[in-house]
């Protein structure tokens, strides 16, 4: 799953002449926590947030340009990079959305080198992404696999195990041993009845991972 | 009290294939212990009839039911999950199956009983408008519930699905609606199948509000269930207070259960059935239909059928005196 995949195309932006409160304004009426500055309607320039435009009381700064406070040359990210990539830089910066650009043609206003905005991508965006790859919204059963190593002929014990039920996989994630919790494979069958595929991973020596009640 | 007792032997004829949980010994073995009780005396017998196709349209999308009838036909193996196993002539039985709760319907609104129970399969809770999921090929109790609205104009009905699974299909088929009130208590969504039935699943537009769901963790016993059909599903109840109380009765939380975790016992589901039927006389004329959804232990799904029955059947006044001396009242 790559950025273009998941980004939001039809980004609400500003004009870097456009002063501080209209800004305020675009922000409250869409809705939105970040507002990219752009010159010439793509060319992105600086990008500027909620909490920036909380922090302007001074009446002569709002009717000022929104370029004054803006962060310029933001953190972006290219439409083809795997949504990790922005996973992960919204989580390092504690960003809440992301601007995707591509390289501006060489005629472009800003000229070489310059970013043209394509799209935006949010946390939320990722979340939705999440949760699909995780099938949480789909019908099924969720399993935990203890797996004593993190190989690959572990991971295809489970799945042999499972096939034998014959019933669909929603979704297959791994995490690796952290604190208290040991090396597990969560798996969601689409399936009513998960004794089968429990008995038959118990059967190839796996051990199912229950809730602790001290979890609850 | 006079109860219905509504089954067939054409629901043993729904053939799920073997290794299949919800299998046709669950009736044989409800039938054989509701006979060796002597409940048969007791209870007024009604034959179901097969659930007209208007009556299926409330509900279901045509295409769906004919879907059904063509897989059914054509001798699939199931319709749309595996879990959903058919056979042949399953696509009758499950009509059959949703009549059961229509003609009991038209039994009360005759004055010829005062609740029923019916004992059904194929079940019917996970069935959604368009598509069969986990054993249920059509939504017997949504059905039932339509029924009771369009023919005898009874306005509000509430459904109570105590099933260990959450009824997906009940619930989203009823989300807008806010003459039918939905509740279950069922197997948290993050440990158990479907996976929905979230409290904050509430119902949408008209029907916010109309829709309760109280999410159970894994291993609760009989005090936590009770808790919380004490003092969050009845006062919600009591408030809407509908005109028929359908029970979509799963017994599949019973701790003996094989698919689910839950660790109640049988006294847990007789003590929701009183507090139920109580609820029915209060607020509905005492009119309550019980449909058998789940339940997957063929010994305990036969006694709990029978304690079930036998609390149906016992006068109020008796009921009173019985819950004045167990000090539950």
């Amino acid at each position: 799953m790559f950025v273009s995949d998941r980004m939001t195309r039809d980004v609400v932006t500003i004009d870097e002449s456009g002063t501080v409160r209209e800004a305020a304004e675009l922000i409250a009426e869409r809705r939105i926590h970040q507002l990219p500055v752009v010159r010439e309607k793509q060319c992105l320039v600086g990008i500027v947030t909620d909490r920036d435009l909380r922090s302007v009381h001074d009446p002569e700064m709002m009717a000022g340009p929104v370029s004054a406070i803006m962060s310029r040359d933001p953190i972006t990210v290219w439409p083809g990079s795997p949504l990790e990539d922005a996973l992960l830089l919204l989580y390092r910066h504690r960003f809440g959305a992301l601007p995707v650009t591509v390289a501006a043609a060489p005629d472009c206003c800003l000229g070489k080198g310059m970013h043209r905005l394509v799209g935006i991508i949010s946390r939320t965006d990722i979340l939705a992404a999440l949760i699909e790859m995780l099938g949480i919204e789909e019908a099924g059963t969720r399993i935990e696999v203890e797996l004593p190593e993190q190989s690959a002929v572990a991971v295809v014990g489970v799945i042999n195990a499972v096939a034998q039920t014959q019933t669909r996989v929603v979704s297959l994630t791994l995490s690796g041993p952290r604190g208290r919790q040991s090396r597990r494979l969560y798996i969601r069958l689409s399936t009513i009845d998960p004794r089968r595929a429990i008995d038959a991973l118990r059967e190839a020596g796996y051990t199912i991972a229950h809730p602790s009640c001290d979890l609850i | 009290m006079r109860t219905g007792w509504l089954t067939h032997p054409r629901y043993i004829e729904h053939d799920t294939g073997q290794g299949h949980p919800e299998r046709p010994d669950r009736l044989r073995a409800i039938c054989a212990a509701v006979e060796k009780a002597g409940l048969l005396d007791r209870l007024t017998v009604i034959e179901p009839r097969a659930a007209e196709e208007e009556h299926l349209l409330a509900v279901h999308e045509k295409d769906y039911l004919e879907r059904l009838e063509a897989a059914c036909k054509t001798g699939a193996r199931y319709i749309d999950v595996p879990d959903s196993a058919i056979c042949r002539d399953s696509h009758a039985i499950a009509r059959l199956s949703a009549g059961a709760g229509l003609a009991a319907i038209d039994a009360i609104m005759d004055g010829r009983i005062d609740n029923a129970f019916c004992a059904i399969r194929p079940p019917g809770h996970h069935c959604e408008v368009d598509r069969s999921m986990g054993f249920c090929l059509l939504n017997n109790a949504a059905i039932a519930a339509r029924y009771a609205q369009r023919v005898h104009g009874l306005s509000k009905v509430l459904i109570l699905d105590w099933d260990v699974h959450h009824g997906n299909g009940t619930q989203h088929i009823f989300e807008s609606d806010p003459t039918v009130f939905y509740c279950s208590l069922h197997e948290h969504p993050s440990f158990c199948y479907p996976g929905t039935g979230y409290a904050w699943e509430k119902g949408e537009g008209a029907g916010e509000g109309a829709t309760l769901n109280i999410p159970m963790p894994p291993n609760s016993t009989d005090a936590e269930y009770q808790e919380a059909f004490f003092s969050r599903f009845l006062p919600a109840a009591r408030q809407f207070d509908p005109d028929l109380v359908i029970v979509s009765a799963g017994f599949d939380a019973h701790e003996d259960d094989p698919l689910a975790s839950e660790d109640l016992t049988q006294a847990c589901f007789d003590w929701m059935a009183k507090r139920t039927k109580e609820l029915a006389r209060q607020c509905s004329g005492g009119r309550l239909v019980s449909l058998l959804e789940g339940g997957y232990n063929l010994d305990v799904l036969a006694t709990c059928v029978v304690s079930h029955l036998q609390i149906l059947l016992q006068e109020s006044e008796e009921e009173d005196l019985m819950l004045l001396k167990s000090g539950l009242g």
